[in-house]
């Protein structure tokens, strides 16, 4: 049965993991090209 | 399994349940609770700003002092206060709104919460270094040169806004995960209840944003201690590049107050009209094209820096489209209204007074975006006037009428409505005594984050005044309020209101600790 629980479900953990890195790494990369653009 | 379901079903108790929590529920309690804290803080230091401007001349803080009091009133009331109700809205209701058990990354959901105290601390305490030029007081857009020179203060918020944007930036990558992966099965984006759609769009502009304003600060920074001149005009830099990178944030940010102050009173009118929400799709076109043209207009606050006309055209004309995309949200929602069974608990009227006044303050927005007249406007008091519309009657009045709304299902108890409705009139008439006057004053050119004033505004003021105090106080009648429903009253049913639709109202009242363990069938 399709469970939507993060925390018993080893699939849905790296899916998630994985999402959360992309939006991390988008977020950090406008960290970056916002000082990128001040210098 | 049988013990893996034994561990989950665990209930901490004492110190260390909110501590070390990983459970939605709670980590929205503590959002909302920090939230009503700060909401005192950074209401009496507004009070002490209209305390001094009840007559002209100085009498209760010296000038520095005033400037302080602005910048972290604003500061604490836009990090420190809406921000943190939305994200404990968003805990409590998002997973329970799609049928999930949880948020999809509960340790740093944790982690999010916990960074908050710390960032606040951290910006309060520089109130007690007086001697070292005591918080920042160069307005909370820290616009340069003015916060490059300022004292110690400056570094403290700068640091705290760098943990603060790094809370929102891990509770915004958490809500985006939740509502992309743990929807449950049957529950498609365009079935979601628009509180979580105008959530997803909030996150993804915060995900956009405050990096920027990270980038802002940093530079700041360097420029105070590390020699750098990004925006020292004596060293080849320009301060105007900081009001860019600032307003590139700033503008975005505006909507990500007030976006998720849409989705709250686009649950509570259906409600209490016992309608569906009129034109559901239009709702979710519009608030994304809210959040794409809040990329495009962010130099509408700076139309007196002197740009190019043609530029000054662009952010005339972008900012004016915006009335398009949220003109459909105003009529949707009296269409909602239109011939629907209505009753006015508490709820519905906040959110009744947020579409009546939110769009006041949407047209004193358009008055202000014509570039021409903005010269008139700018800094003065019509724009405190219109940002107060914007964000007091706007995302206050959500947070308000939300707290309500949701406030049996969360407790488990009924709140005292004869209470609610005398904090809605109290809240309601405070309000508007505070801040319509406002628009008058600034038309006749008071400026603001000034200390004194010329004698003919005296009148306003006092009125201003008054109300101010009228709707700080009313607040206390909201904690007590809130305070009583938590203790105990009248049990809630699970649907709570007879017009309520929606998965968290299928839950008892509280919901279970650990709700949705097995996912719900969505029709």
């Amino acid at each position: 049965m399709a469970r939507p629980d993060s925390t018993r479900n080893a699939a849905l953990a790296r899916a998630n993991l994985r999402t959360a890195l992309i939006l991390g790494a988008i977020a950090l990369g406008f960290f970056l090209y916002s000082l990128w653009r001040g210098v | 399994m049988a013990q893996a379901q034994a561990h989950h079903d665990e209930h901490p108790s004492g110190i260390s349940r909110w501590l070390f929590t990983t459970n939605h529920k709670d980590i929205g309690t503590l959002y909302l609770i920090f939230s009503l804290i700060m909401f005192f803080v950074g209401g009496a230091m507004a009070l002490v700003i209209r305390a001094e401007l009840w007559q002209p001349g100085l009498q209760i803080v010296d000038p520095h002092f005033f400037n302080q009091m602005t910048t972290m009133h604003a500061l604490v009331m836009v990090f420190g206060v809406v921000m943190p109700a939305f994200v404990g809205f968003a805990n409590w209701l998002i997973p329970m709104m799609l049928g999930a058990p949880d948020m999809a990354l509960p340790r740093m959901n944790n982690w999010s919460f916990w960074i908050l105290p710390f960032a606040f601390t951290l910006l309060g305490s520089t109130l007690f270094l007086q001697g070292q030029g005591g918080a920042p007081a160069a307005g909370w857009t820290l616009y340069p040169p003015l916060s490059t020179q300022g004292g110690m203060g400056t570094d403290f918020a700068i640091l705290s806004i760098h943990m603060l944007g790094i809370s929102s930036v891990l509770g915004a990558i958490n809500i985006v995960v939740t509502i992309l992966n743990m929807r449950a099965p049957g529950m498609t984006l365009m079935k979601m209840p628009l509180f979580v759609w105008t959530w997803l769009i909030t996150a993804y502009l915060l995900l956009a944003v405050m990096p920027v304003f990270a980038g802002a600060v940093t530079m700041l920074l360097t420029d105070r201690h590390f020699g750098t001149h990004f925006f020292d005009a004596a060293g080849g830099g320009d301060p105007v590049l900081f009001q860019h990178v600032f307003w590139f944030f700033g503008h975005p940010e505006v909507y990500i107050l007030i976006l998720p102050a849409f989705g709250v009173a686009s649950q509570i009118i259906p409600t209490f009209a016992r309608k569906p929400l009129f034109g559901y799709d239009s709702m979710v076109y519009a608030s994304a094209s809210i959040a794409f043209l809040s990329f495009i207009v962010w130099a509408h606050h700076m139309f007196t820096v002197g740009m190019p006309a043609t530029g000054e055209l662009f952010f005339m004309y972008a900012t004016m489209l915006i009335a398009v995309p949220t003109g459909v949200k105003v009529f949707n929602w009296v269409s909602t209204m239109w011939r629907g069974s209505m009753t006015f608990e508490t709820p519905m009227l906040f959110a009744v007074a947020f579409v009546f006044l939110f769009t006041i303050g949407g047209l004193s927005g358009l008055m202000l975006a014509i570039a021409p007249a903005d010269f008139q406007y700018h800094d003065t008091y019509f724009v405190v006037a219109h940002f107060h519309y914007v964000l007091v009657s706007g995302a206050i009045f959500a947070i308000l009428g939300g707290t309500y709304y949701w406030l049996p299902k969360w407790t488990g108890h009924m709140y005292n409505e004869t209470l609610g409705k005398w904090h809605f009139w109290l809240t309601a008439i405070g309000f508007n005594l505070a801040f319509f006057p406002q628009h008058f004053l600034g038309l006749a050119g008071m400026p603001r984050r000034i200390p004194d004033y010329a004698l003919q505004f005296t009148e306003f003021n006092q009125w201003s005044t008054t109300g101010a105090f009228i709707l700080g106080f009313a607040q206390l009648l909201f904690a007590y309020v809130v305070w009583q429903t938590a203790k105990g009253g009248k049990k809630a049913s699970s649907q709570v209101w007879e017009g309520a639709h929606g998965l968290e109202w299928t839950l008892s009242s509280p919901p279970p600790y650990h709700s949705f363990a097995t996912p719900p069938k969505i029709k």
